[in-house]
Parts: structure tokens; sequence; C-alpha cells
């Protein structure tokens, strides 16, 4: 069984948090389980095998293609960047002979990443090459786009007939949004949202790592007892889970503020477990593995991944992370030179893609709690959590 | 008796055993006691009896010429009848078994060990099907009223955006595929609510009391810890505090 958590892709912390919360574990254990109940988006803890911060299913063995890139200041506009990718990925499907599937939820990472194709590939080409998965719930949250853009231009399929296995990968290139919203913008965190007002996020990171400790601990302990954060907190959780980040994310030598380290954190723990989604929710069948090499031709051609992402996101910390309600102007932007639509672009605000729990009996009988290293999904099952709770109490932090 | 008085005197309702000697479970609402019966039917066969006050009336006497007995209620005195089984005549309420009357055998014998056990599982049982049940049931309701609003919605626009772009079968395939995920995802609750009843159904109620509540505790938490979904927390919460 414990073979399973060697090599993972992932694990569904989400629901080892429902099986746990009345779990004795020791200290780092309960620590551990603790930060899935605080921290809903940390559902990739992974960490390079020479650094700190282990996960008690052993350390991160993420192929060395996952891997962030290294840090760089760049000076190319998001605009410039989006061409290039967009021109970038088509060439490889023609080179190796791929159809490209692009998944659009009308919201303003799917659009964008769209209309970096449509503004920069010729019309017949995209005639041929492109298919467009999405729902008519796509179509409700950016007509205009779907009518101008899509409507009869494209061939369309509806994301719940879009069966995600190696042989599709084979011949397909499957993109889609994410991880933008961890990129691009300012992550949608409430824990430090009490400090936004007074301006406190933007103070300096390094001498006030006690305010985000002391933050972190009082989100925690005012939602204590309520809704999820039923589960009982050990004191000193918060130093614990603060001081193992700074020592875990190299980055976070360079955070400039209080906000920005927070969103180093964002990117290093969303941002593998938002790109993997098309693995989770659009697959008939977990047992069906992929192979390490389909993984890396999709790894390699996620939109939203690559070094000038990284980048540019890197070296517009400090104005990203300013104004939280300034949401993506540079997409909208990016947008509107194509639609001139000043609706979309001033109005858009933010709303969750199509609900994924949709196919609750799917994901009810399917959704597995962890992925194995060929992407074979291991359901949940007694002897399984057996061995997450021995784990976890073997766990030393 | 008129039908009013009788329905004056009315105390709730019970569920006699089948050889009509040991009256098992009493409540004031006729849905709990008819909700239970159902439930237990797969174990034996209880019958459901309405009770007035005149039909206790025997129990009423011998309670009250017992000194060290409580003050009575309706309660109580079902307890003393469960431990003094004595003849109660009562009105046969339940299909499919169609008496106009029953009577409660005199046996003057105390209650097997297995049978109070029932009595004790019985209302236990009650009143946890009840709240879960009553979850459920309340999650049904809100996902019907969540589905039926987006199925108008779903329709509404699908009408708009049939009069305002040129026809193609994409629209028609688009909306036909996200109705019918919709109602799937309605279809999930009343699978919950289905599987909880085959647990409750399949239990033994002859059992010892502790490890009847802690068997029910687990078959319903296995029901909602197996397959979890954000609606099923709230029951899984509730279970974990009993």
């Amino acid at each position: 069984m414990r073979e399973i958590f060697q090599n993972n892709r992932l694990v569904d912390n989400g629901s080892l948090k429902l099986y746990l919360r009345d779990q004795n574990l020791n200290k780092y254990g309960d620590y551990w389980v603790y930060s899935f109940w605080a921290i809903p988006y940390l559902n990739d803890i992974r960490t390079r095998s020479d650094l700190p911060f282990t996960t008690p299913w052993g350390c991160d063995q993420h192929p060395e293609f996952m891997r962030l890139p290294k840090l760089k200041f760049t000076d190319m506009s998001l605009s410039d960047i989006l061409d290039k990718r967009a021109i970038e990925i088509h060439q490889r499907a023609v080179t190796d002979n791929k159809k490209i599937y692009i998944m659009f939820s009308g919201g303003i990472d799917s659009t964008t990443l769209l209309t970096a194709f449509i503004k920069n590939i010729p019309a017949q080409e995209l005639d041929d090459r492109y298919t467009i998965i999405m729902s008519a719930n796509s179509i409700a949250e950016n007509y205009y786009f779907y009518k101008n853009y899509i409507h009869n231009k494209f061939r369309t399929i509806n994301w719940l007939d879009l069966d995600v296995t190696q042989n599709l990968l084979k011949d397909t290139i499957v993109l889609h949004g994410d991880p933008a919203n961890a990129l691009l913008s300012v992550p949608t965190v409430n824990v430090i949202t009490s400090l936004v007002e007074d301006g406190e996020h933007l103070k300096p990171f390094r001498p006030n790592v006690g305010t985000v400790i002391d933050t972190l601990e009082s989100f925690v302990l005012k939602s204590r007892g309520r809704g999820v954060f039923g589960y009982g907190v050990r004191e000193g959780w918060a130093e614990w889970y603060v001081s193992k980040m700074i020592d875990a994310i190299p980055q976070y030598e360079h955070a400039t503020s209080v906000a920005a380290f927070w969103w180093w954190h964002y990117i290093n723990f969303k941002w593998h477990g938002s790109m993997l989604r098309p693995f989770f929710f659009t697959r008939s069948s977990v047992q069906d593995p992929v192979s390490e090499e389909e993984f890396k031709y999709y790894y390699d051609t996620c939109f939203y991944i690559n070094n000038d992402f990284h980048h540019w996101s890197y070296s517009n910390i400090d104005r990203i992370v300013r104004t939280p309600s300034d949401y993506k102007p540079e997409m909208r932007d990016y947008i509107y030179e194509l639609t001139h639509d000043d609706l979309y672009r001033k109005h858009k605000g933010f709303k969750a893609s199509r609900r994924t729990n949709l196919n609750a009996q799917q994901i009810s009988t399917d959704m597995p709690l962890v992925y194995d290293k060929n992407w074979v999904g291991h359901p949940r099952s007694n002897e399984m959590m057996k061995t997450v709770i021995e784990l976890l109490n073997e766990y030393k932090g | 008796m008129k039908n009013s008085v009788k329905r004056m005197n009315l105390i709730g309702f019970a569920l006699v055993s089948s050889n009509r000697n040991r009256i098992l479970f009493f409540n004031k609402d006729y849905e709990v006691t008819k909700r239970l019966q159902l439930y237990y039917m797969r174990n034996d066969l209880l019958y459901l009896a309405p009770l007035d006050r005149f039909m206790l009336q025997k129990h009423l006497l011998a309670f009250r010429q017992d000194p060290s007995l409580p003050e009575f209620n309706e309660q109580n005195c079902m307890e003393f009848t469960l431990n003094n089984a004595t003849i109660l005549p009562v009105e046969m309420d339940v299909a499919p078994f169609r008496f106009s009357r029953i009577q409660i055998d005199t046996t003057l014998s105390k209650p097997k060990p297995e049978e109070y056990n029932i009595h004790l599982n019985l209302q236990h049982a009650s009143t946890v099907i009840e709240e879960v049940e009553e979850l459920v049931d309340r999650r049904i309701q809100h996902a019907m009223d969540d589905a039926q609003y987006i199925l108008k919605g779903y329709e509404m626009f699908h009408k708009f955006c049939r009069e305002n772009l040129t026809a193609g079968e994409s629209i028609d395939y688009m909306f036909k595929k996200d109705i019918e995920d919709e109602l799937q995802f309605k279809n999930t609750f009343l699978d919950i609510k289905r599987n909880i009843t085959e647990k409750i159904m399949g239990l033994d109620y002859t059992i010892d009391p502790t490890l009847f509540r802690e068997q029910l505790k687990q078959d319903i938490l296995s029901v909602h810890e197996t397959n979890p979904n954000k609606y099923s927390d709230m029951i899984t919460k509730r279970m974990h505090t009993l």
C-alpha cells in the first residue's frame, strides 16, 4: 500500500481531512493535517528532495521537468508573452501533427488563451486543427465572444464528452486556463484580507514575519469550531507552518512584502494542482495509466506553464499585489484588443468555472484518494486510510 | 365513540410485536412510527397501532396503584406497559395486514432481554433516522429547488440562443448535455437516501443497545464517508457528535 504514495502525482488532501478529523496523531501529524483544514488550496504539497519541507508520504519525487524555473527579471509585456506562446504551441502541433483542444469556460484565463490563438494563427489553420471544449455555461459567461468567435467557426465538444486518455494525448494537445489565476493575478486568499485595508500587506516581509504568523493564527482561531475548522488546532501551528514555508521555498528570500510572501506560497502550492485538473475531472477511467512520456508532453504544452509567464509574474509581483481589486487588467486589455467588448473588459468578475462537483455521482464513486506515478487512481478504503494514518504517525515534521 | 373524541384522546402510535404481546415502541408522531415500522420489516413484522388514553386505562390504573412509580405521563406509562404486558385492545392501522382490531395478549411474563433491546434500539434509531433523514431531505429539497431554478435558466437561455444565433446543432447539444448532467447531480441525493435506508433495514435490532448505537453510527457514516461530497459533510459531522 505504501508504494502507491511513493512518487505519487497527487494526494487528495481535501478528502483526507474529512477522515482524519478525530484521529489522534502526533504533534507533527496533527500540524500537517491541520494545514489541509486551514489552507484550502494546499492541495499539492511537494518540494524538492534536497529541501527541508518533507511530506508524510516521502519527499517530493516530481520529475525534473516539473520544477519551478529559475528566477529572472523580464521586460517582456504579458501581451508579447501570450502571442509568443500561442505561436510556439501551434508550431509544435504542426510539427508533431497534433490536434489542439482548448478548454473554454468563458472566464478571463481561458478567453485570453483562445484570444492568443485567434489573434496569431491564420483562420484557415484554426478550422482544421482546433476544437473548443466547453458547455452551455461557457456561452452564458461570455456570450459575445462565443457568438463572434466560436459559433460556427470552431468544432465544439461538451466537456462532459471529453475523455483524457493516453490515446487522446498521443495525438492531441489539451489546453486550459490553469494556472493563470496563480501566476497572473492576485491570489484569492482570504487569510491576509484583514491586512489589506490598512495597507499592512505591503509592508516588507522579513521584519513582519510575526505579523504573518499572528494573522494566520488569528484567522485559524477565529474560524475554530465553525465549519470545516471544527478540527482542533494545536498551538504553535502557524509559527511551524510559516517557518516551514520559509525554509522550503527559496523564493521567499526575494519576497518584498507580506503579500508577495503569500503570493509565492500560493504559486508553489497551487499551480501544480490546478494545471493537472484535466486528469481529475475529464477521465472516464482512472485505471488507465498515462505514461511519463505523454505526461511530459502535456506538461510542456500546458499553455501558462513556461519560463516567460513565471518571469513576468515574478517581475510584476509588487504591482500585482498592490491592488487586489484590480483583477487581471492586462488580460482584459488583451481580449479587448480583439473583441472591443468594453462590457466584458469593465465588468467581468471572478466566477469559478463550471462546478466540478456536478458529476457528483462519478466523483463519489470514482474520485481517487491518490494518483500514483502512472496516473492510476486509487480509491479510499479502510486499508488506504490505515496506511495514511501510519504515515502520519511516523511523520516527524 | 365519535372520531373527534378519539382524536382528542389519541396519545400517539405504537409498534406492537409480531406475537402481539409487547409494545416495543411508542411515539407521538405517526410518520416517525410508520417509517420505523417500514425500516424494521426486514427483521420482523411489527404492527402499528394508534393508542389513546382509554386504551391505556388499565395500565393507568395499575400505574397509579403503585406509589413507587413516577407521576404518570404517556412515555413512562408505555415503559410500564412494556414491562407488564397485559391485554391492550388496539386498532390496527397498518396495511397489508388488514385486521380491523388487534389485541395484545396477556403473558404476564417479563420481557426477554432481546425484546428490551429491540425496544431501546428502536427508540434510538427513531431519533437518528429522523435527524439524518431530515438533513438529507432538506438537502434534496434544496437541490431540487436549485435544479428547477437552474433548469429554468437553461431553458430561457437556450431559447435566447436559438433566436439570436444562426442555427447549429452544437447549441442544442451543449444544452442537452448540461441539462442531463444537472439531473444526474440531483439523483445523487436520492442515492444517498436509498443507501441509508438499506443500511438501517439491515441492522440487527436485538443486539446490545450500546453496540447498536455504534453500529448505526458507523453504518450511516460509511454511506457518507465512502461517498463524500460537500453535501454529506453536515451529516457526517452530526453523526460524529452522536
